[in-house]
């Protein structure tokens, strides 16, 4: 590959008559002696493409984010529809203020209100609704006669003393206490099912449009001396909607930042704006491929559009560099757009591959998502070579730059090459070159590599935080949801093992016994705070059928007793044709300890117990995706690091025959990888969906800078030059744009870190450390390594200092 | 509602024991993939024995013991702070214990199974369970009748599944158990030998015998739709008691002044001052059900209904008012305290009446 300096064989020529035109390879002629065509060609695709962007939707859905070939997943979907039963509901919990309980008359209005209210509500699943005012809502009592009850709002309430006191009875003896009105008395559930399909007009749910309704009603309620609380997973979906939209937000703020970057590194407007246009095409054209290719943006993919724009970027920049010298010396801007194509097609190509390489590798995780991702990515850097590599030269070989940039350019290069000072930065990281600041600087890596493992080895698996881990911490969501398990029996953290019987036989006694069993081993484990299943209702019906005598709890093996408990067993339980038993455990949070120990605990009891007339199946509810994801990542995490890095130690190799040069190019990825790792255990990140991602990210997009350094050293290493004056080279035609890249590329993802979606946040946090650090560690570690690994022809190379130097 | 069971076991067995006989038969057999009988299966050690329910608690000299699901027993040597799971061979829900002193004491519990102690409640051993149980009932039966034996033989189809229900230690021969369906069993030798009674099975027209306690050498039995009878103190000679009240009792309370207490459903507390002959209502202010109740250290009474609350008396039973344990959650069995207070056991493990909120 060519070197953009003044003796590397490209003479400047400032007249275009001067100027073989017909120089250049195949793809150079094609390129720039059709430049109208190519432009206009641009602009057609570019039209095309912003229409297409268009119907570009954003969505979250969850199936994508869960592993879809892991047993634990395929056993969950082939029983989906069994286990829908009260999967997809909202609890609304509508809390008094102060000291007050629910026993008002005021409460019991606004109650009855916001029950009409969400009656209406689009989606809802009227039939099963169910709070204090919906007639499903019964109390049960054993009198002399029998069983009696009733709604537990008396007929004709109204508001009275007597009607209140009477209510208070009903709730006590309903049953609900815990369920739809909270143990302090304070507040009551509003629980909603939703329907997926809308059966009217068939459409399927519109989590945002529902989300939206909600919050109108918590607004319009709040005003009236209530709090509303609403957990549920399609309030996540409508959170993490409302995020998605914040996070398009933030694409502006990027584009600011980077013009501003783009500006003070260049002072020219003209070529900060033709950087930034064929960036922004490059990106349009991605976003208008994605509904073609049946796309949609997803919070996950999100980050694409981000990581294309920052490589375009830094690619863009760097070739607006060319240019600028070559203008600077006196070209004329067409040629001195062709001498930068020239010069840098190959490398940019080189370095987009090995982006795109660390994206592919990506595709190896089953994870929908990630896939998803890497195949966006993966197009989205294609397009780069069009609109970053060929476009743009083009755009500028008409625009030219400023005068004044150009000529500012190379006034430091210029300074340099007469022995004057040098910068003060370029100084410093040329000692690294010399063995005595080479040697501590692979010694303080190693040490600090050394503690990076330790740390690294506390690594978790999964999601960390309580709650909705899609949210943070402190969102709305994630309040009401701790308020509702604080004051409920509810837990956020399902784990459902499915039991599959023969048609007909899903409760009988030998069945229910292993069921029991089971829950009995589960409710062992710290990380369980509960189990149900129709074996445990049926110990409670027991009771209830013999006069509420808490004596009588116990699963008596009596098939007519069994068979008169499962009459009255709610759906969610077993379902229609008896073929199927849902044991649910509640666990007090989604860690990977506790999951591990959940399936551990499963697992073996299925081999114990399995057998044609019950099969105990892992898993569903969000605890049992949860850990088959866990799983999954786990795995895929040391095989996409095996791969990203044999991938890129290839890509290397080809590049630069020579091992030695790999070695340099390498360490200092593993360097910044195990840094990431030990990163992520310091802030509490667990290694899931979103965080998997970034370390291929990080390698294939890091290994540009260690590309970009050692393969102008290699050049003049080659041709005789010093270590020193070899590395003072890439630093001056190279160097500025690897600081320009790093800094780009981290203020691409640097805005995420505010995203209101949790993993985004993760993942701008981890992906601006590991662009910024593989940056510091390419420009530092990378000639530390160098000095001990390249031994050029020269034998003083090594030992050469700066005294040997012009 | 009952009768509704009832019948339905009868038309179980009718239809052909079959089907009943097939679930006991699984779960004795035990093909290799199923799980153990409950009646064979030893209680598993859990740190969740004392905290889940508990039906009954017992004084074994100072040492608190109490029986719960899954064959849970747990002892306490510190007043109820701290409890050790006791050594149990079966895993049915146990639902009554008794002492006869510090080492020896029993424990009655579903499927037929009593159970017994001699190092004060640390380690049990079964005596009976109900496939015994139906097969000495059937040998008494026959013994008495040969054809009035239908039903014993239907009893034996049906196999362990009823439940005793309490048991009262007359002393360390002598011990005395109700439950289900008029079942009743007395021993006189420590349990060598569980004697059915007959009188009882009869008496009680197929009625649940909730509790049995002891007045001078009768017991008295409490149990579903208004059962309230007088027996010997070896389950014969039953003397059916006015009936008071058509609902079920619970549980009976004998006072220090030998009053007797008789509730159940619905806060219906009747009390006797002449052994039982006859019957007068207290209002207790409540329609919550009384599950069960004692004599305090002290001399009063102290009921528990089933949401929790405690009602005590300090005049023999005459007036009551609402008293709160520590915690609150439904109680099944109680035990008064050396110290004035009570313990209560229930859905939730343990709870204590303390002496001062007794006052």
């Amino acid at each position: 590959m060519g070197i953009g300096t003044s003796s590397d064989g490209f003479e400047a020529i400032a007249s275009l008559a001067d100027f073989d035109k017909y120089s250049g390879n195949r793809l150079e002629r094609l390129l720039f002696n059709h430049r109208f065509w190519v432009i206009g060609f641009c602009l057609l695709l570019t039209l095309v493409f912003a229409l297409a962007a268009t119907n570009l939707r954003l969505n979250a859905s969850f199936l994508k984010t869960i592993p879809a070939n892991h047993p634990f997943v395929l056993n969950f979907l082939s029983h989906g529809d069994d286990l829908k039963g009260s999967a997809n509901s909202l609890r609304i919990a509508v809390a008094s203020r102060g000291e007050q309980d629910i026993f008002t008359a005021e409460y019991m209005e606004t109650l009855r209100q916001i029950n009409d209210d969400l009656y209406l509500v689009p989606g809802v699943d009227r039939a099963f609704m169910k709070s204090l005012w919906t007639p499903l809502t019964r109390w049960q009592g054993v009198t002399e006669e029998g069983f009696d009850g009733g709604p537990v709002v008396p007929d004709g309430f109204d508001g009275s003393p007597a009607s209140l006191e009477t209510l208070r009875a009903n709730v006590e003896r309903s049953g609900e206490i815990g369920q739809l009105v909270a143990r302090d008395l304070r507040s009551s559930i509003v629980l909603i099912p939703l329907l997926d399909i809308d059966p009217k007009t068939g459409e399927a749910l519109d989590y945002q449009t529902l989300s939206d309704a909600l919050e109108q009603i918590r607004t319009r309620y709040q005003a009236k001396g209530v709090d509303i609380h609403i957990i549920g997973f399609a309030k996540v979906m409508g959170d993490l909607i409302a995020g998605l939209q914040a996070v398009l937000g933030f694409f502006a703020v990027a584009v600011l930042i980077t013009s501003a970057i783009l500006y003070y590194f260049t002072r020219c407007w003209r070529s900060t704006l033709v950087v930034q246009g064929c960036t922004l095409i490059g990106v349009t054209w991605l976003l208008g491929c994605l509904p073609l290719l049946g796309y949609e943006l997803n919070p996950y993919s999100i980050l694409v559009p981000f990581l294309v724009y920052a490589i375009g970027v830094s690619h863009g920049a760097q070739k607006m560099n060319g240019i600028m010298q070559d203008v600077g010396r006196g070209t004329h801007k067409l040629i001195a757009a062709r001498y930068t194509f020239r010069r840098l097609f190959a490398a940019g190509i080189t370095a987009l591959l090995a982006d795109v390489v660390g994206f592919a590798v990506l595709t190896i995780v089953d994870v929908p998502v990630i896939q998803e991702l890497a195949i966006i990515a993966s197009v989205g850097v294609g397009i780069l070579v069009f609109t970053n590599l060929a476009l743009l030269p083009i755009m500028l070989s008409f625009t030219g730059v400023s005068a004044q940039a150009a000529a500012r350019s190379l006034k430091s290069e210029a300074g340099a090459e007469q022995g004057g000072a040098r910068h003060p930065l370029v100084q410093w990281l040329d000692r690294f070159t010399a063995p005595r600041a080479a040697t501590i600087a692979i010694v303080v890596a190693l040490g600090v590599g050394l503690f990076a493992v330790l740390v690294g080895k506390e690594l978790k698996v999964g999601d960390l935080d309580p709650g909705a881990p899609e949210l943070r911490a402190d969102s709305r969501y994630n309040q009401d949801n701790q308020f509702v398990i604080g004051h409920y029996q509810a837990s956020s953290d399902v784990f459902v093992v499915m039991v599959e019987t023969p048609a007909g036989q899903c409760v009988d006694y030998a069945t229910l016994r292993k069921v029991e069993e089971l829950e009995w081993r589960l409710r062992q484990l710290p990380g369980v705070e509960g189990t149900s299943s129709i074996a445990g209702l049926a110990r409670k019906i027991n009771v209830g059928m013999n006069e509420g005598n808490l004596k009588w709890n116990e699963l008596p093996p009596n098939q007519a007793m069994i068979n008169a408990a499962a009459i009255r067993s709610p759906r969610e339980l077993f379902n229609d044709t008896c073929d199927l038993l849902s044991v649910y455990a509640y666990l007090k949070d989604h860690k990977a300890d506790t999951l591990d120990a959940v399936v551990d605990v499963t697992q073996r009891f299925a081999a114990e117990y399995n057998d044609a007339d019950a099969r105990f199946l892992l898993a569903a509810g969000n605890a049992g995706i949860e850990s088959a994801t866990n799983i999954v990542v786990k795995q895929a995490n040391g095989q996409m690091l095996l791969g990203v890095y044999l991938a890129v130690t290839l890509l290397c190799f080809v590049a630069f025959r020579s091992w030695r040069a790999v070695v340099c190019a390498i360490l200092p990825l593993i360097l910044t990888s195990l840094l990431a790792e030990a990163l992520m255990v310091k802030l509490d990140m667990g290694l899931k969906v979103a965080t998997l991602p970034v370390v291929a990210l990080g390698v294939g997009i890091g290994v540009d800078y260690a590309l970009y350094i050692l393969s102008v050293t290699l050049f003049w290493i080659k041709r005789g030059a010093t270590l020193s004056q070899a590395y003072y080279q890439a630093l001056m035609f190279t160097g500025r744009v690897v600081v320009f890249t790093g800094l780009t590329l981290s203020l691409g993802v640097v805005t995420w870190i505010f995203s209101p979606i949790k993993f985004q946040a993760d993942m701008g946090v981890l992906l601006t450390f590991m662009f910024l650090c593989n940056m510091l560690v390419a420009l530092v570690l990378v000639p530390a390594l160098a000095c001990f690994m390249l031994k050029p022809a020269a034998p003083l190379a090594c030992a050469g200092n700066r005294e040997v130097l012009v | 509602m009952k009768k509704t069971i009832i019948a339905l076991c009868v038309c179980l067995a009718g239809m052909g024991g079959a089907s009943a006989h097939a679930v006991e038969a699984a779960a004795n057999q035990a093909p290799s993939k199923q799980v153990a009988d409950t009646l064979e299966q030893k209680a598993l050690p859990s740190a969740l024995a004392a905290h889940s329910m508990l039906s009954a608690i017992a004084m074994a000299g100072e040492r608190l013991v109490a029986v719960g699901v899954r064959g849970h027993v747990v002892y306490s040597d510190d007043q109820g702070r701290s409890w050790q799971q006791a050594s149990v061979p079966v895993t049915v829900t146990l639902t009554g214990v008794c002492f006869a002193d510090a080492q020896t004491g029993w424990a009655v519990g579903h499927r037929g199974v009593i159970l017994k102690t001699v190092d004060g409640g640390q380690n049990w051993s079964k005596q009976l369970d109900g496939r015994q149980a139906a097969a000495r009932i059937l040998l008494a039966r026959e013994m008495q009748d040969p054809e009035q034996s239908a039903d014993a033989r239907r009893l034996q189809m049906e196999g362990a599944d009823k439940p005793f229900l309490d048991i009262q230690c007359v002393d360390r021969q002598h011990a005395v158990v109700v439950g289900a369906y008029g079942f009743g069993f007395a021993t006189r030798d420590g349990g060598t030998d569980w004697k059915p009674s007959l009188e009882l099975l009869d008496g009680s027209e197929q009625r649940h015998v909730n509790v049995a306690r002891q007045l001078h050498d009768k017991l008295y039995l409490a149990g579903e739709l208004g059962m309230l009878l007088r027996m010997d103190a070896d389950l014969r000679q039953l003397e059916p008691l006015g009936e008071p009240y058509a609902g079920s009792f619970f549980g009976l309370v004998v006072s220090g002044k030998g009053c007797l207490l008789a509730f159940g459903l619905r806060g219906n507390l009747f009390r006797s001052t002449d052994a039982g002959a006859s019957w007068q209502q207290v209002e207790l202010g409540t329609s919550k059900s009384l599950t069960t109740g004692i004599n305090l250290a002290d001399g009063a009474i102290l009921l528990v209904d089933e949401s929790g609350t405690g009602w005590l008396s300090r005049d023999d039973g005459l007036r009551f008012r609402p008293v709160k344990p520590n915690r609150q959650f439904p109680f099944a069995g109680l035990l008064a305290t050396a110290q004035g207070g009570g313990v209560a056991v229930g859905v939730n493990g343990v709870a204590f009446f303390e002496p001062d909120a007794l006052r």
